[in-house]
């Protein structure tokens, strides 16, 4: 074998090489490619219904939750709101509501460790809102939303409950 | 002599390539079946949690459980006594109740958490039954109202439903 010959069979040896690696590299780069677009697709979609689940039926349930003092909690946000009447056990309608909700939202939303704000609200006032510590709705990916308006003798009053992931 | 040696280096070359590409095959189909075992865990996984929702829209829809005097403004609504006598009739299996309901429930357990005041909250077994080994899926939480008509108190409660497979 001249010197020409032994050259030509190392560039076809090298040629060999590289397509084993660029085929490789095309396996790796599909299947990783394939594997993180499967798991960025699923998940979201997944906990987004799950979380649709849960507060779809929150607002309406815990406005018709009643309190230790026989009145609904949508009884006790429209006097809070706007007459401030009620006073039950030293306790306004306010505070029976804040305290009955904080009750609730320890032994579900709390408990499930999910960031939430829970926000209800008169025409244009805010009466009362809760928040979990770490729900920034303008920092987090997705954000379920449950709005639940609720007439009273005086006004239309919402609950809005978000739940951020 | 010198040829021979040259020939079987040149062999051994032949060899620990397609040894390698052996490796590189065994470790792509491995990774390959690997992925493949997790997607269809997920599906399970999925899958049940898909399955533990249907059965709670299902428990919370029966008129085994409903409240009788129906108002539109209760969205959800279960009737205290009468969730307690069906726990009572499926946990003792009375008239084959649990061979009627596994017809609809499967292999899942259905659970009713009734915030009963600041510090109690009652925990009704409505379904529990799993026939299998496997693990079960994380729990799905459904918001519904109790209520005891006797009293004429609605209750927070959360419907928590679990389901095997």
């Amino acid at each position: 074998m001249n010197e020409k010959q032994i050259r030509k069979k190392g560039q076809i040896e090298i040629m060999g090489l590289l397509v084993i690696v660029i085929l490789i590299s095309l396996v790796i780069f599909f299947s990783l490619s394939f594997n993180l677009k499967n798991s960025v697709n699923e998940a979201p979609v997944k906990q987004d219904f799950k979380d649709a689940q849960t507060t779809g039926n929150f607002g309406t349930t815990l406005l018709e939750t009643t309190t230790n003092c026989s009145r609904s909690i949508r009884d006790l946000l429209s006097d809070c709101a706007f007459t401030q009447e009620v006073n039950c056990a030293g306790q306004t309608s306010c505070q029976l509501a804040n305290n009955s909700i904080n009750r609730i939202l320890e032994e579900t939303l709390d408990k499930w460790n999910y960031n939430y704000t829970l926000q209800i609200s008169s025409d244009s006032e805010l009466v009362t809102d809760f928040n979990k510590t770490g729900c920034d709705p303008a920092k987090t990916k997705s954000v379920t939303t449950d709005i639940t308006p609720f007439g009273t003798t005086f006004s239309s009053m919402k609950l809005t409950l978000k739940i951020c992931r | 002599m010198n040829i021979s040696k040259k020939g079987q280096i040149q062999s051994g070359e032949t060899v620990t390539v397609v040894i390698i590409l052996i490796i590189l095959i065994v470790l792509g189909i491995v990774y390959a079946a690997n992925s493949k075992i997790a997607g269809l865990q997920k599906d399970n996984e999925k899958q049940k949690e898909i399955d533990g929702m249907k059965i709670a829209v299902l428990a919370a829809g029966m008129d085994e459980l409903k409240c009788s005097v129906y108002s539109a403004k209760v969205s959800t609504c279960l009737d205290l006594y009468r969730l307690s006598a069906f726990s009572e009739t499926v946990s003792q299996n009375l008239y084959s109740s649990k061979e009627y309901y596994f017809n609809t429930f499967r292999n899942s357990k259905i659970e009713v958490n009734i915030i009963v005041n600041d510090t109690y909250v009652e925990n009704i077994v409505l379904y529990d039954f799993n026939n299998s080994e496997n693990k079960s899926s994380s729990p799905i939480f459904f918001p519904l109202t109790v209520s005891d008509p006797v009293s004429k108190i609605n209750y927070f409660s959360i419907m928590e439903v679990r389901t095997y497979n």
